[in-house]
């Protein structure tokens, strides 16, 4: 593709978890799918919202001092950390490690990735949103990326093919994939 | 290079995690031992030689002038078993206690900081309190105070306490100009 | 695609600008937390003098409590002179108390004089509920060393903290 890549440290399964996640979205536009960045925009609206109750409450305290502002500093303090529990749990619980989300043709698939630690593999588990069909697939970090610690996105762009043309096909049963 | 930078921060992150067990190790064990396994040191007061004159206090720097105190002490304590693994110093002092119309008080006419555990049994005859005391309506009016020893534990890390020993003395401000010794146990 | 792309773009670089924000934020509202619970502007305290030796020395950290209507002869208390911003620590040696106020006189271990030349002009005593930011509760010794040497070189202060954002955006979870 001959863009600017990173060198990504091949011995930290969690940077060549990030790394291939970025590649995934290009990948999924480039296969024609609209994304959709709901996900994303909660997590956002969360997050910056807590940091504008934050910048308030020490605004309003750098205005009128630590005695006058202790009530709402306290309110503040509260609600900020109310959001934040708010935003992990949307993260955990919400997001559920979701790394993309798109349409096409009126499909949507959902793309969750894992890696556990110190297992280089990278792990996906692909959910048609139309028909509720899961498939799970693997592939090791090896096989798309090189030993200097570049990812080769073609051999990883044909492996999702595979993953999402199963994904979409019309029947009921979840298959694993290889 | 990425590595070398994630070692480094682990490392240090686990010479953090090591360095706070061992700090709320020491403070948490120093509590239980001061406030629940030592027995409470008994201090034995006499104050003698209570003297009022009128003027500036020698002591301080209060410069109006007014009732102040001088007075000198026998006391006997032995607050060697407040030294432990995590006692820095002991920061002693004698205070008297006295009533007021609008006031309660408290003062402190002497003080000490001990160090070490063989310092800490004290035995002074006839000591003249180092502070003069003042209050703040200008007059003694003749009341009476009661003494105490108390002392505040520093530790090398972890909550400061503040105690007192068992046993009190009472004495009674003389009037004005006076020179005549109140003696009481 | 671009289009596309360049939504995507926009929204990782504000989830890593987040991410930054939050380390900020996160850290000055644990910050003013504390400040709630224990009722004090500035509830820990970097030791700047000697006047405390041998108890506190330069760099230690002292942990506040001000939730004490009234603080005891003995404690060791911060306070702020009226019109003046330095803070000081010193030990309370009398104590005068009505119901309805305190005064307190005070003193450094190691001056040999109490405070009253550092009240201010005819003040004799100082009143805990004005002038009393805290009671000193907790210690820790020498850690705090290193706030004295970046409060010496300002550009030291703002370099950790952008150390610290960029930390926050370099890792990704």
């Amino acid at each position: 593709m001959g863009s600017t890549r990173n060198k990504v440290n091949i011995y930290a399964v969690p940077d060549l978890k990030n790394a291939t996640d970025d590649e995934i979205s290009r990948i999924m536009t480039s296969q024609g799918y609209t994304q959709k960045f709901t996900l994303i925009d909660i997590r956002l609206a969360l997050g910056f919202s807590s940091v504008i109750v934050a910048a308030a409450a020490s605004y309003y305290d750098f205005k009128v001092g630590f005695e006058a502002a202790k009530k709402y500093t306290a309110i503040g303090v509260t609600v900020y950390f109310v959001l934040n529990a708010l935003l992990t749990l949307w993260i955990w619980k919400g997001e559920k490690g979701t790394v993309y989300e798109g349409v096409k043709d009126d499909v949507k698939i959902s793309l969750q990735s894992s890696a556990t630690k110190h297992v280089a593999v990278y792990k996906v588990e692909v959910k048609n949103g139309r028909t509720g069909k899961k498939v799970e697939g693997w592939k090791p970090f090896t096989e798309f990326f090189d030993s200097e610690g570049y990812l080769v996105p073609e051999p990883l762009e044909r492996w999702l093919e595979t993953v999402l043309e199963d994904a979409r096909e019309e029947g009921a049963e979840t298959r694993k994939s290889k | 290079m990425f590595s070398t930078f994630q070692r480094l921060q682990q490392y240090c992150g686990f010479v953090s995690s090591v360095v706070i067990c061992i700090m709320a190790a020491i403070s948490l064990s120093s509590f239980v031992h001061l406030n629940y396994l030592t027995p409470v040191p008994t201090a034995s007061i006499s104050v003698d030689n209570v003297q009022v004159k009128y003027g500036k206090p020698p002591y301080g720097y209060n410069y109006k002038r007014q009732e102040y105190a001088s007075m000198t002490f026998d006391l006997d304590a032995d607050l060697s078993p407040l030294f432990n693994w995590n006692t820095k110093q002991l920061f002693v002092y004698l205070a008297a206690t006295y009533p007021g119309k609008q006031y309660a008080n408290k003062v402190v006419f002497w003080d000490s900081i001990i160090t070490s555990k063989e310092d800490a049994i004290i035995s002074l005859r006839n000591t003249t309190a180092n502070y003069q005391i003042y209050d703040v309506t200008g007059k003694f009016s003749e009341r009476t105070a009661t003494v105490s020893l108390e002392w505040n534990v520093q530790p090398y890390v972890g909550l400061l306490t503040f105690s007192k020993g068992e046993g009190r003395s009472k004495f009674t401000f003389p009037p004005l100009a006076s020179a005549s010794s109140q003696k009481a146990r | 695609m671009l289009p596309q792309l360049s939504g995507l773009q926009l929204r990782q670089t504000l989830v890593q600008a987040l991410n930054f924000c939050l380390v900020l934020t996160t850290a000055y509202m644990f910050w003013k937390g504390l400040s709630v619970v224990t009722d004090s502007p500035s509830p820990i305290v970097v030791v700047l003098s000697g006047s405390m030796e041998p108890a506190f020395q330069r760099g230690d950290i002292l942990f506040l409590w001000n939730r004490d209507a009234r603080v005891k002869v003995g404690d060791i208390v911060v306070y702020n002179v009226k019109g003046r911003d330095i803070p000081i620590v010193h030990r309370v040696v009398r104590n005068h108390v009505s119901s309805k106020k305190q005064l307190l006189l005070t003193k450094g271990d190691n001056n040999a004089m109490d405070d009253v030349d550092l009240y201010s002009y005819k003040q004799y005593y100082l009143d805990r509920e004005q002038e009393v930011v805290g009671a000193v509760k907790g210690y820790i010794p020498i850690v705090g060393y290193v706030t004295i040497l970046l409060s010496e070189n300002l550009w030291a202060k703002y370099a950790l903290l952008g150390g610290m954002g960029l930390l926050a955006m370099v890792q990704r979870d």
